[in-house]
């Protein structure tokens, strides 16, 4: 049915596309706000998007891959975003939730808040993969297909970003035990 | 908290916060915007139309006037009959063009190379002197014919020469056996990229290219050259020979969850580790080739390429 739908937007039918966008909006919108971590430039990212998705569409050779394809295009938004971003741009850190981040028995807030710095020290195509690979789940090697890198490259840029993150939780760590006396 | 060790698991339950449902306003936006943008016609499907030959006179004929406009467009300045041509191009800033303009190109690929790398990548170079994109910092290159830009993303640039060594490895591999890429990375995470087993070197300490070398030459699983003084494309710093002691028995590569898939003691690397102004991160270029045997032939084409580098170095 999907496929019918991406047949048609591919010949033009705007309302079908619509309709592609209102089923995958979610999904995509989730995606774009994790590797931005801002709500309206993950808006932005999105819309800017899905217009490039709508006037490159006939070009997509098989539309069972729409959505890899769509995930490709917007990475590569967010990523032009994201460098805007590290060139100086005014970077907002307010980050609004569906559901107040808590403490829970897995992390704690100074640990979300301690993933979120070390998570915006990444390079732009770094936080892309740490999102494609553990929000939308995909393997290393469907990243590589899908950004276009060897998944040797791939799994080198995980291996890069897991100890950064790692490493933002460490210095959580180690200020809480340089601390802990005071507090 | 006290599983730290377990990243992946703690990084998916971060990453469940947030919003999950796009506002609905996007809807509306999309559509609007989609009602005036027309759509690409498709060349896939023109490339398939039958060619009678009255067809083919047209179309060799719509190629010549493409090309022309193409030909035109692409003259500095836009084309104008008064426009001075520039002898290279200028470095461009990583990522400042429009998203509209971000699939513009449809970069040509070697038939043997069937990825899809749009817009991260120029594709096949023509001979002469070519700008990164997206590469921070930008970075301007000259290549002879037969050479392929792979990969052109903020912190890595990969270029590799249509030879049928590389043809026959990603057959075999899906990688390059020889391959010039360009790294640069916020916390020191240049070691990663190399492609080698580092061990235990350790990145996290090193901040410029003497902590580099020193590293280097203090890791018991690598055998070095002498560190040699350079200075490439406004950028100073050292020129190394870098590869794994044979002798060493350890696990290759980095990720112990990868199985080994080559001989790792047969890579070998040229590494070119520049320092940048203030607190930016190095660049490393890493000329590399997956067998020894062809290394010297494959550095000593690749040199020339190194050689005309040219970062934008001003912030």
């Amino acid at each position: 049915m999907d496929r019918d739908r991406v047949e048609a937007a591919q010949r033009g039918d705007q309302a079908a596309f619509v309709d592609l966008v209102r089923s995958r909006g979610d999904r995509l919108f989730a995606i774009a706000y994790r590797i931005l971590r801002d709500v309206d430039r993950a808006e932005d990212a999105l819309q800017d998007a899905l217009v490039i998705a709508w006037r490159d569409l006939p070009d997509l050779r098989d539309p069972d891959r729409f959505d890899a394809w769509v995930h490709r295009l917007l990475t590569n938004v967010c990523i032009a975003d994201a460098g805007r971003e590290r060139r100086g741009v005014a970077n907002l850190h307010v980050l609004p939730f569906d559901d107040p981040a808590a403490p829970d028995d897995l992390l704690t807030l100074a640990d979300r808040d301690q993933l979120d710095r070390g998570f915006r020290r990444l390079n732009a195509d770094e936080r892309v993969i740490l999102v494609l690979r553990h929000y939308v789940g995909y393997e290393p090697s469907e990243i590589a297909e899908l950004l276009g890198l060897s998944a040797g490259t791939i799994r080198s840029r995980l291996h890069h970003a897991h100890r950064a993150m790692r490493a933002a939780l460490d210095a959580d760590a180690r200020s809480v035990a340089v601390g802990g006396s005071s507090a | 908290m006290n599983q730290r060790s377990d990243i992946d698991r703690l990084l998916q339950h971060w990453m469940d916060d947030g919003p999950t449902r796009m506002p609905d306003r996007i809807v509306d936006v999309v559509a609007g915007r989609i009602s005036v943008q027309r759509q690409r016609r498709s060349w896939r499907l023109l490339r398939r139309l039958p060619m009678n030959p009255l067809f083919k006179l047209g179309a060799a004929v719509a190629a010549v006037l493409v090309m022309a406009v193409v030909g035109w467009n692409l003259l500095p300045g836009g084309g104008g009959p008064g426009d001075k041509p520039s002898p290279t191009p200028t470095p461009t800033r990583p990522a400042t063009s429009s998203p509209s303009a971000t699939a513009a190109a449809r970069p040509d690929l070697p038939d043997w190379y069937p990825e899809s790398c749009d817009p991260h990548c120029a594709g096949i170079l023509s001979a002469g002197t070519h700008a990164s994109r997206y590469l921070d910092p930008g970075l301007s290159y000259s290549v002879p014919s037969g050479w392929v830009n792979s990969a052109d993303w903020p912190s890595y640039l990969a270029l590799f020469p249509d030879n049928p060594s590389n043809e026959a490895e990603y057959a075999r591999s899906k990688d390059a056996a020889q391959s010039i890429v360009i790294t640069t990375h916020q916390d020191n995470g240049w070691a990663d990229d190399w492609g080698i087993c580092l061990g235990t070197l350790d990145p996290g300490v090193v901040a410029t290219a003497d902590d580099v070398m020193g590293a280097l030459a203090a890791s018991p699983n690598l055998v070095t050259t002498e560190a040699i003084p350079v200075a490439i494309g406004g950028l100073e710093g050292y020129e190394i020979d870098v590869r794994l002691d044979p002798s060493w028995t350890g696990r290759c590569p980095l990720d112990p969850q990868d199985p080994p898939t080559r001989d790792f003691t047969d890579i070998r690397h040229r590494l070119f580790v520049l320092d940048r102004p203030g607190d930016s991160p190095l660049v490393a270029i890493q000329v590399e080739s997956l067998y020894s045997a062809e290394f010297e032939a494959f550095a000593a084409q690749a040199r020339p390429i190194v050689e005309s580098f040219e970062f934008a170095t001003t912030e």
